[in-house]
C-alpha cells in the first residue's frame, strides 16, 4: 500500500477535484489533556511534508478545546471537503455525539469518492490509542493500527514529538495518506457531486457502530485489580 | 480555589529506605514553591511515615505542622473519607455512580481543605525574611488508632471498587497544583503499585549507590512504564533516575559507579520507550545528590537554608535536578545546559549593571581590581565621570604595588585619562598618558601592550587637541610602526591605530595649512587617497 515516490502532483490534482482539506483528525475532545500535543504534532509535521506537494491543509479541530463552542455547520463543510479523515480512537470516542457523526459523515462519503476498482480502499486512517479496547465491527473491517503505533511515543513525553521514532512514524501515515489521495484523484467529480455531499454531511447523524457480541459500547469488564509490583530482579 | 492549573503528579519512589527519598521530595518542594510554583507535598508512606518531620513546627518560627495537638487528618483518612463518600453514594443511587458525580465528590473533599497544611518556609534566594508556602498532607492523625487505620486499609479492594478515581484525583489535584509530590512507600506494597503506576505523570527513582538500590529502582521504573502503557491512561510517564548519598572522594570509583548506572539506565529507557538511541550522560552530569554529613543528622531542609547560587551547596544540587524534572525526559537534560548558560550569562550582565550588586562584590572582594573596574565603567556609562574618575584613581592607588594586578593599574590609569578627557580636561588627561607610558612602556607582557598602545594613541589625541600637532605627530609615527616603541611588537591592531592616528593628524595638518593659504575644497580632493579617505575622516 505505502507509495515511497507517489505522483508529484496528487495533491494538486485533488485540489482541482475539489477537496480542500487533505486530512480531517478526527478525535474526542476527552482526550484534550493527554493527548493534545500528539494531535497538533501529527497535523504540524503532516502539513509540513505535504509542503514538497505544493502545500496542502491538514483540519484540526482546534475550536473543540474551547469550552460550548457552536461550529457545527462549518465542522461539517470542513470534513465533506476534506479526502481522508484520521481517526484517534479511545473508548470515550464512541461516547461522543461529534465523532460517532465524523465517522458517520465520512463512511457515508467515501463510497462515492474512491475508485469502484479499489474495494478495499477506504478514507478512515484510524488509530488506536488505548490498550485492550473493544473495537466495532466497523473499526475492525479495515486496515487500522493498533495500540502499539503510537504507545511508546505517548508514554515517553508530554510532546510524544520528542521521541526519535517521530519522524519515521509520521513519514509512515504520510505515505498512507498520498496512496489514499492518489486513489481519490482518479476520480473526478462533477460540482454536483459536491452539493450532494454537502447535504448529506450537514444532515447526517451519529454513527451507531456495530459491537461484537453486545450491545453496549462499553464491554464489561472483569473486576479490576492493582498492577503487581515484583521482588527486584524478577521480569513482570 | 485559584485559577485552573495543569499540575502534573510527581512520584519519588525508592526501593530500600534511607537513601534520601524524603530529603529530596523536601527539598524539590521548597525549591518549587521558592519559583513561584504552587506545590503540594503529600506522604504515602504510611507504614514509614518520615515526611512531615521535615515540616515540623520545632524550632521554626512559623507554625507549620503539629503532629500532636490539633493535628489534621491526612491522607491515609482521605482516602477513608473518599471511600466512604463514593459507597453511600453507590448504595443511594443503586449501582456505580458516574465519573462526573465522582469527580465532584473529590473536588468538595479538596476544596474543603481540612487535610492539608500550609507550611511556610524560609527563601534564602530573595531577601532575609523571605518565605513561600508549601501545601502538605501527613501520612495521617498520628493517634492511637493510626496504626490499625493504616492496616485495615484494603488497596486492593479500593482500587477494584473505585480504581477510575485515582486518575480522576490526580486531574483534580493537577487543577489546583502546578506540582503535587507524592512521597511513595518503599518496596514491593500495593499502596507502592499506586503511588508508582496509577498516580504520577512523572516518576523519580532515587537510588544510592549500592546494586540492591539500582536494580530496585529499575525493575519497579520498568514495570511502572509498561503497566501505564497496558493502561487506559495516555498520559506519559518518564523516568527520572535520581542518584543520591554520593559520597565525596573516591572519584574513581564513583564515576565507576555513574557509568554503570548510566548504562543501565540507558538500556531499560531503550527497551520501555522503544528509542533507537538514548544518551543520558548529560542528565547524569548534572543531576546527582551528595552526601552531606550536616544534613544527615535530623530533618532539614537544605534549600530552606542555603541559596541555590551558593556552588556545591545542597540546594544547588537540588536545583539542578529540578531544571531537568521540568523537562519532559530526561533525554532532554542538554535543554538545561544550555538555559543554565544562558542564565548564568544573563547574571552575569545583570550584575555588571547593577551598582548595588558590584559594590557588594567590592567588599567581598576586596583584593581584587575587577568588580571596582566594572563599577567605575558603570558610573562612567550613567555621565556620573567624577565618580569613575575617583574610583579610577582609587584602583591605581590600591593595586600599585601589586604586582600580580599591574594590567589593572595600567588599565585604570588610562580610564582615568580617558575620564578626564571626557570632562575636558586635555592637560591632566595627557599627564595621566604619559603616566601610563612612563611606568608600563617597557613592559613586555602582552595584557599590559595594550593600554600602553591606547595610552600612546591618545596622548597623541590630547595633543592635537591642545593644538601641538607636530608633537602628536611624532606620537602617532612612534605607535604607527611596529616594533618602534621600545623595539616591542603591539598587541594585534595596535600599529594601524597609529597610522590611522598619524593620517587624521596630517590631514588635518594640511587642512590648516591649506586653510591658512585659502585653498578651496576642491583641492583638498587632490591629496593622496591615505588622507583623504573615508576611514581617516571618521577618524577625525
Amino acid at each position: 500500500m505505502a507509495i515511497t515516490n507517489p505522483p508529484p502532483n496528487c495533491i494538486e490534482r485533488i485540489h482541482e477535484c475539489g477537496y480542500e482539506s487533505c486530512v480531517f483528525i478526527s478525535w474526542p475532545h476527552m482526550i484534550r489533556k493527554s493527548a493534545r500535543a500528539l494531535v497538533e504534532d501529527l497535523a504540524r509535521d503532516l502539513e509540513d511534508r505535504f509542503r514538497d506537494y505544493g502545500g496542502a491543509k491538514v483540519f484540526l479541530d482546534r475550536m473543540r478545546l474551547q469550552q460550548g463552542y457552536e461550529w457545527e455547520p462549518v465542522l461539517r463543510q470542513n470534513l465533506c471537503r476534506s479526502a481522508i479523515t484520521i481517526v484517534l480512537l479511545v473508548n470515550s470516542y464512541f461516547k461522543s455525539e461529534y465523532c460517532c457523526t465524523e465517522w458517520a459523515i465520512t463512511e457515508g462519503l467515501q463510497d462515492g469518492r474512491l475508485p469502484r476498482d479499489e474495494k478495499a480502499a477506504t478514507c478512515f486512517l484510524p488509530f488506536v490509542l488505548q490498550k485492550n479496547m473493544t473495537l466495532p465491527d466497523e473499526v475492525r473491517r479495515i486496515q487500522h493500527e493498533d495500540s502499539e503505533f503510537f504507545a511508546p511515543l505517548l508514554v515517553y513525553s508530554r510532546r510524544p514529538s520528542e521521541h526519535d521514532s517521530w519522524g519515521q512514524i509520521v513519514e509512515k501515515i504520510h505515505d498512507r495518506i498520498v496512496a489514499v489521495l492518489e486513489m481519490l484523484s482518479r476520480v473526478q467529480r462533477p460540482s454536483e457531486d459536491w452539493e450532494g455531499d454537502e447535504r448529506f454531511a450537514q444532515a447526517a447523524g451519529p454513527k451507531q457502530f456495530t459491537w461484537p457480541k453486545m450491545p453496549e459500547p462499553t464491554p464489561a469488564r472483569p473486576r479490576r485489580s492493582l498492577p503487581p509490583m515484583m521482588p527486584d530482579g524478577s521480569k513482570a | 480555589m485559584t485559577a485552573e492549573r495543569s499540575g502534573q503528579v510527581i512520584t519519588f519512589y525508592s526501593y530500600k529506605g534511607g537513601v534520601g527519598r524524603s530529603m529530596a521530595l523536601a527539598n524539590v518542594a521548597a525549591l518549587l514553591a521558592q519559583r513561584g510554583n504552587k506545590v503540594l507535598a503529600v506522604d504515602f508512606d504510611f507504614e514509614a511515615p518520615g515526611l512531615h518531620r521535615y515540616f515540623l513546627s520545632e524550632g521554626s518560627k512559623f507554625e507549620r505542622y503539629k503532629p500532636k495537638n490539633g493535628a489534621l487528618p491526612g491522607t491515609i483518612d482521605f482516602f477513608y473519607d473518599l471511600r466512604e463518600h463514593l459507597s453511600r453514594l453507590s448504595k443511594e443511587a443503586g449501582g456505580p455512580v458516574g465519573l462526573p458525580v465522582r469527580a465532584a465528590v473529590l473536588r468538595e473533599m479538596l476544596d474543603a481543605g481540612r487535610y492539608r497544611y500550609q507550611i511556610q518556609l524560609w527563601n534564602p534566594n530573595r531577601k532575609p525574611g523571605t518565605t513561600v508556602t508549601v501545601d502538605f498532607m501527613a501520612a495521617g492523625r498520628f493517634d492511637a488508632d493510626y496504626t490499625e487505620r493504616v492496616r485495615q486499609f484494603d488497596w486492593s479492594g479500593f482500587y477494584a471498587e473505585h480504581g477510575e478515581i485515582l486518575p480522576l484525583l490526580a486531574e483534580e489535584l493537577g487543577r489546583h497544583y502546578d506540582y503535587i509530590l507524592v512521597d511513595s512507600r518503599t518496596g514491593v506494597t500495593d499502596i507502592g503499585s499506586i503511588c508508582t503506576m496509577v498516580l504520577p505523570e512523572k516518576l523519580v527513582l532515587v537510588f544510592a549507590p549500592n546494586v540492591q538500590s539500582l536494580n530496585g529502582a529499575l525493575e519497579v521504573g520498568r514495570q511502572a512504564v509498561i503497566q501505564r502503557m497496558a493502561s487506559e491512561d495516555l498520559r506519559p510517564l518518564p523516568l527520572f533516575p535520581l542518584l543520591s548519598r554520593v559520597e565525596e572522594g573516591e572519584e574513581k570509583q564513583k564515576q565507576k559507579w555513574v557509568e554503570d548506572a548510566q548504562a543501565r539506565f540507558q538500556t531499560l529507557f531503550r527497551e520501555v520507550y522503544a528509542l533507537r538511541v538514548c544518551d543520558l550522560s548529560t542528565y547524569f552530569n548534572i543531576v546527582r545528590i551528595p552526601h552531606r554529613s550536616f544534613y544527615a543528622y535530623g530533618e532539614r531542609i537544605a534549600a530552606e537554608e542555603r541559596p541555590t547560587e551558593e556552588t556545591g551547596s545542597l540546594s544547588s544540587h537540588f536545583l539542578r535536578f529540578i531544571e531537568c524534572l521540568d523537562c519532559d525526559n530526561p533525554n532532554e537534560a542538554q535543554h538545561v545546559l544550555e538555559r543554565q548558560q544562558e542564565e548564568a550569562e544573563r547574571e552575569i550582565v545583570r550584575k555588571l549593571s547593577d551598582e548595588g550588586e558590584l559594590q557588594r562584590l567590592i567588599q567581598q572582594h576586596e583584593d581584587r581590581p575587577e568588580p571596582r573596574m566594572f563599577l567605575a565603567q558603570l558610573l562612567a556609562s550613567q555621565g556620573r565621570q567624577i565618580e569613575a574618575l575617583r574610583t579610577f584613581q582609587e584602583i591605581a592607588s590600591r593595586f600599585s604595588d601589586d604586582t600580580e594586578k599591574q594590567e589593572w593599574v595600567a588599565r585604570a590609569l588610562f580610564a582615568q585619562g580617558v575620564t578626564l578627557a571626557q570632562l575636558r580636561r586635555p592637560e591632566e588627561a595627557l599627564s595621566v598618558y604619559q603616566d601610563v607610558i612612563r611606568r608600563f612602556g617597557d613592559a613586555t607582557e602582552p595584557a599590559l601592550r595594550e593600554p600602553i598602545a591606547r595610552a600612546l594613541f591618545n596622548q597623541g589625541l590630547a595633543l592635537d587637541q591642545l593644538g601641538r600637532p607636530e608633537e602628536a605627530l611624532s606620537v602617532y609615527q612612534d605607535t604607527g610602526q611596529p616594533g618602534s616603541h621600545t623595539g616591542r611588537a603591539w598587541p594585534a591592531g595596535g600599529g594601524a591605530v597609529g597610522l590611522s592616528g598619524r593620517d587624521s593628524t596630517l590631514w588635518r595638518c594640511h587642512r590648516t595649512r591649506f586653510a591658512r593659504a585659502g585653498c578651496r575644497c576642491s583641492e583638498w580632493n587632490r591629496l593622496p587617497s591615505s588622507l583623504s579617505g573615508q576611514r581617516t575622516a571618521s577618524a577625525l
